[in-house]
């Protein structure tokens, strides 16, 4: 069985997918690791409130184990993540080394890469991160990793624009050298950037690089005096990282595309009628695995991930939201922890999905390689008209991408280039689109998929069309 | 136990820079704890 690619830098074991199922092979230098996090109480706790994932031991001896791990039900990378995620991911792996510290554990590293999203939730997934600490140690030596993957791309993200997929180009985040290059001279002695980029940096550039001793054991003479500054580490990094919580409520060119009726072209009661077939659809077909293509702010997505609007007696569909733009996907975030919905919102453009990342491009699966095939439905809203008048994709592209994605249904609405919305983002161009008709967008999806139902929404030059893919 | 500890300490980059200023903090949060003590102490 081969292992996952995402698996080979820790020299504790393996990880192994197979039908769905996860599976870790622990070596014997990994058991010690796994038996002090499932025999934590921090880590229980944890799994209890769904921040850890759930491990059963399926066998074991002196020199390896067996685990089987809950699967996430849709991988995420903090390329995809909007701030909002990346600031979870990282209080919840501080409350985690907080919590461990407290037994005399700690975590080996801090990398949102130990982290996935279960609808809008993270978990912990990294099980060998756990190692029991010397009671002497005052050292995190994972702090310097949680600065450069959680604490510095949040703030090259709120105070300089600079987007996760760029601050994870490396791996491991961004280092204080790098960050200290965008400051001035005067933002290098703030508070804020003092012990997190400058000390490091000026420290750093006198260090000796051959010089090992720095790297050897550091030890107290008392345990009490190890965890009092142990806790007062963690605190100070729990206070950057609070000062960079995201706040909502930021404008981008999409944030009011929903509440705008001339950016999106829809009066209230047109609006209204797009919501009814919508809602008529999901509750007839209860689709238990969900794509919303161009989320936006989220609205569909939360009708279809709403308990009972989808007709399913067990809750709605499990949702994946994708938009180009970090603000508005940050915005379905929080409306997802709100409602309590099953919703993982990504930031992902269709048109450029996340591409396969890491060695040999195998740690990071692409996008669209998790997507083909995950969903039973997907939802594309006011999209296609964006990527072929934006992106210039050909539109039996689009069909032949919706038929890829899901498994049976897609809804799709199709935009005339008459359509105020399209002409905007056409600029001029409109003889480029005069061959797109509702005659051959009906002729070209019919190539993948069978026309359950359309509605052409009154006054509009738009309609919606639910498809069902042949077989 | 040593063993371990190593392994784990090879696991990530500790950053030389982050790790001496981690180190100058420890150190006068050492100095810290020991005033604290000593305070404690003599109430």
């Amino acid at each position: 069985m081969p292992a996952s690619g995402a698996s080979f830098r820790d020299p504790g074991g393996r990880l192994y997918l197979r039908d769905g199922r996860v599976l870790r092979e622990v070596n014997r230098g990994g058991l010690e690791c796994l038996d002090a996090a499932l025999g934590s109480r921090a880590v229980q706790d944890s799994i209890e409130r769904g921040g850890f994932v759930r491990t059963t031991i399926l066998s074991r001896d002196e020199n390896h184990a067996l685990a089987e791990h809950e699967a996430i039900p849709f991988a995420s990378y903090p390329t995809e993540w909007p701030a909002e995620m990346l600031h979870a991911a990282g209080m919840l792996t501080l409350d985690l080394a907080e919590k461990l510290a407290a037994e005399g554990l700690g975590l080996k590293d801090a990398t949102p890469f130990n982290i996935l999203f279960r609808g809008r939730d993270p978990v912990f997934v990294d099980v060998l991160s756990v190692e029991r600490r010397d009671p002497l140690d005052p050292l995190w030596l994972a702090r310097a990793q949680f600065i450069r993957t959680f604490v510095l791309p949040l703030a090259a993200e709120r105070y300089f624009g600079i987007p996760f997929a760029q601050s994870f180009a490396n791996r491991d985040g961004i280092e204080p050298e790098a960050f200290y290059r965008l400051l001035t001279p005067a933002q290098r002695v703030l508070p804020r950037y003092l012990g997190l980029v400058s000390m490091p940096k000026w420290l750093g550039s006198r260090t000796n690089p051959d010089d090992a001793s720095i790297y050897k054991p550091h030890r107290v003479d008392s345990a009490g005096k190890a965890r009092f500054i142990l806790d007062r580490n963690f605190g100070s990094l729990r206070g950057s990282l609070r000062k960079l919580a995201p706040r909502g409520g930021q404008q981008t060119a999409w944030t009011g595309y929903m509440g705008e009726k001339s950016a999106c072209s829809y009066s209230s009661e047109q609006f209204a009628e797009k919501e009814k077939f919508v809602a008529d659809c999901l509750r007839e077909f209860a689709p238990k695995r969900l794509l919303d293509v161009g989320a936006n702010t989220g609205h569909f997505s939360a009708m279809a991930a709403r308990p009972g609007s989808s007709g399913d007696a067990r809750g709605g569909a499990s949702v994946v939201a994708i938009d180009g733009d970090a603000t508005v996907t940050g915005g379905i975030w929080r409306r997802a922890r709100e409602e309590k919905l099953d919703v993982l919102p990504l930031v992902v453009n269709l048109a450029q999905p996340t591409p396969a990342l890491g060695w040999r491009n195998r740690e990071c699966p692409s996008f669209l390689d998790r997507a083909t095939g995950a969903f039973d439905f997907v939802l594309m809203l006011a999209v296609i008209h964006h990527m072929l008048a934006t992106e210039r994709v050909p539109l039996d592209e689009i069909v032949s991408l919706a038929a890829d994605l899901t498994s049976d249904l897609a809804l799709i609405e199709f935009v005339a280039p008459g359509d105020p919305m399209f002409r905007r983002l056409s600029r001029g161009r409109d003889e480029l689109y005069a061959y797109l008709t509702v005659e051959l967008f009906e002729q070209t999806v019919a190539e993948r998929f069978d026309t359950i139902r359309k509605h052409r929404v009154s006054g509009a030059e738009r309609t919606l069309y639910l498809l069902r893919k042949r077989a | 136990m040593h063993n371990f500890l190593i392994i784990a300490q090879v696991y990530v980059d500790p950053g030389s820079g982050a790790l001496l200023w981690q180190m100058l903090v420890a150190a006068a949060l050492g100095a810290l704890y020991f005033f604290r003590k000593l305070i404690r102490f003599r109430k």
